[in-house]
């Protein structure tokens, strides 16, 4: 069931039906959320990698029985842009709870953890929601570099283009979200309140 | 729910988002001058900006405020690092160890400070999580046989490697002996220690290699780093034969990991031309590094310091270029005089580029160094002074060939030098290659560890 519904809304998305991205990416994100849970729960010491996660997500989804499911490439794809939601409500949670956040996925190991807290990351994450309309693929490059921990080679691989084009459009990206969160930065919009 | 607060997010209060500054169309119109630009050097991009400004002012003036940005974002490391951190591992269990806390990056991985979970000794071990993940049952299974045979190798001069394994997650970790110590070069030099002193250290060094080669051990990666003296004096190696083991687990194609961690580790400087060309690598690779850490205790400088501005420079020195003589970098007459000669030469045999005219072992090398130090005469000069006999012979041979071509201008100009230009053309393609991939070698080193 979950197979078919996940092929027709990924038609219908590519197709430009702004509903029915949305859904997919609801979709999306419960699948990776619910695998998750479950993989930690099973075994409680496991950390999770996001592209751990994403491949056994795909896994998970693309052997069950049933129609059509579209190919690695194609998933990661999209499956990317709900990673990056699924990482801003962990951080934020993360954040929020300081200890004790309702499951923990790690990345790699580093010695210096010079990354964005929850109030940066959610700009972050603001700032790729505006740069997807206009350029969505230099928003999925940082989705599957930033928020995926993809490598240059596979991005370079997934989007079928050169790795030096991957590496190009990953630092036009960051140009644009930095020339985002600079102006935005700079003047500051009333009302909305992103630390929820 | 994500979703949704990304929907009513709305930046201007209107219904269209859209890109604060820099419009759709004028992003399109810079593109192909961003492209052009990113492609080169940071240092060479004033003057490409300031060579486009005549032509086009609008379009350089826009350039130049997005490669500001780009400059600002590179030197602060924007969006670098994964938004996760480290965090959660401290306290983490790999196999019998709790990990305390990171000690540092190397080249396909990390490294903390761990201590026996169930209390059953004290004392601290040192554990590497390598950057691999997802590896398979067959590939975990070959990092434990590499390791039950690397945890045979028993000297007093090298760290001993306790276990290995797979997390659960598929990271391959290492267990070894904890060492604290400083890497030698800078132990020698904080005492001040003399030449001989220095000498005695390195010998040291170069036995517990030859002791490990006996076992048909190669360390592939000796440098200062791997190198430690310890506060009463004892040198330790570091890492034997992690490497090799490093990079079988790297041959192992899992779906979540790219090729570029399949490359081996090197570090420019210190590997053998023969590993800068990704060839196998023997004994002999270690008798390069040997040789190169020896140029450093005797001299306090590389052997090709002042030509190694960059990695890739220094790469095509290695490859390409024959280091000067120790003693000729030292400035004290005394110390000279006492290099000059038999160490010179020790030296020198050490760092061939051609590995076959090397010491063939670390066992050659340790004979030889004693041989200067009890005043015998030494092997690497005899051999030497053949050599130079051989080179004689060469060029004379050169003479003749030289000859021959003279009588062939004679006959055809042109056609020499066509074939002169074309082995010229040869050579010098061959050599750019061999830079090329030294190059491309080098730059991933420095992908994966920014900081060596």
């Amino acid at each position: 069931m979950l197979q078919e519904q996940l092929e027709q809304l990924i038609r219908s998305a590519e197709q430009g039906e702004a509903g029915s991205r949305d859904r997919l990416f609801t979709v999306l994100y419960g699948e990776l959320h619910r695998l998750a849970e479950r993989e930690l729960r099973r075994r409680p010491l496991l950390t999770l990698s996001p592209t751990t996660l994403l491949h056994e997500t795909y896994l998970n989804l693309s052997t069950r029985p049933g129609g059509a499911f579209p190919d690695r490439a194609r998933f990661l794809a999209y499956a990317c842009r709900a990673m990056r939601g699924l990482l801003i409500d962990f951080v934020r949670s993360r954040c929020a709870q300081k200890r004790g956040a309702a499951f923990e996925i790690t990345s790699l190991p580093t010695e210096v953890p010079q990354t964005p807290a929850g109030e940066e990351l959610e700009k972050i994450g603001e700032a790729l929601e505006v740069l997807g309309v206009d350029q969505p693929r230099l928003a999925q490059i940082v989705d599957l570099k930033f928020f995926c921990g993809f490598s240059f080679v596979e991005i370079a691989e997934l989007l079928g283009i050169s790795e030096r084009t991957a590496q190009r459009d990953w630092d036009k990206a960051r140009i644009l979200l930095r020339q985002h969160l600079d102006d935005t930065t700079d003047a500051p919009r009333g009302g909305a309140d992103p630390g929820a | 729910m994500l979703h949704e607060e990304a929907r009513t997010q709305e930046p201007d209060g209107h219904g269209k988002t859209r890109m604060a500054r820099t419009d759709k169309e004028l992003w399109n119109e810079l593109l192909p001058y961003l492209d052009e630009a990113l492609e080169l050097e940071a240092s060479e991009r004033d003057t490409w900006l300031a060579a486009l400004a005549p032509s086009h002012p609008r379009v350089a003036a826009e350039l130049r405020e997005l490669l500001a940005l780009h400059a600002a974002n590179c030197a602060s490391g924007f969006m670098e690092r994964s938004p996760l951190g480290a965090g959660p591992l401290v306290g983490e269990r790999i196999g019998a160890y709790t990990l305390e806390r990171p000690l540092g990056r190397g080249g396909m991985g990390s490294v903390w400070l761990g201590r026996r979970s169930d209390g059953k000794y004290e004392g601290h071990v040192a554990i590497k999580l390598l950057d691999r993940r997802g590896l398979g049952t067959a590939a975990a299974e070959q990092i434990r046989h590499e390791a039950s045979l690397l945890a045979r190798l028993t000297h007093a001069n090298i760290a001993r490697l306790f276990d290995a394994g797979v997390r659960e997650n598929g990271q391959p970790y290492l267990i070894l002996e904890y060492v604290e110590g400083e890497p030698i070069d800078r132990y020698s030099r904080a005492r001040a220690l003399t030449l001989a002193a220095r000498l005695r250290l390195f010998l040291a060094v170069a036995d517990a290699v030859a002791h490990a080669h006996a076992q048909l051990i190669v360390h592939r990666d000796l440098k200062p780093s791997n190198v430690l003296v310890t506060a009463e004096g004892v040198v330790k190696l570091l890492d034997f034969g992690v490497a090799a083991l490093q990079s079988k687990t790297a041959g192992d194609a899992s779906p979540t990991t790219g090729p570029e961690s399949a490359a081996q580790a090197l570090t420019p400087g210190y590997a053998s031309p023969e590993q800068l060309r990704g060839e196998p690598v023997a004994a002999a690779a270690d008798v390069y590094a040997l040789g190169v850490l020896l140029h450093v205790l005797v001299t306090g400088l590389h052997p090709f310091g002042s030509r190694a501005a960059t990695h890739t420079k220094l790469a095509r020195a290695v490859l390409t270029e024959d280091p000067g003589l120790a003693s000729e970098r030292l400035a004290i007459p005394a110390e000279r005089r006492r290099v000059r000669g038999d160490l010179d030469a020790i030296i020198a045999r050490a760092l061939s580029r051609e590995s076959e005219r090397r010491y063939a072992t670390a066992t050659e090398l340790a004979a030889d160094l004693r041989r200067f130090l009890g005043n015998f005469p030494v092997e690497a000069r005899t051999l030497t002074r053949r050599y130079v006999a051989h080179k004689f012979v060469q060029r004379h041979w050169g003479v003749v060939l030289s000859g021959v071509l003279t009588l062939l201008v004679l006959v055809g100009a042109t056609v020499v030098t066509s074939l002169q230009t074309l082995e010229a053309r040869h050579q010098r393609d061959r050599a750019l290659e061999e830079a090329k991939r030294a190059n491309a070698q080098a730059e991933l080193t420095q992908y994966i560890c920014p900081t060596r």
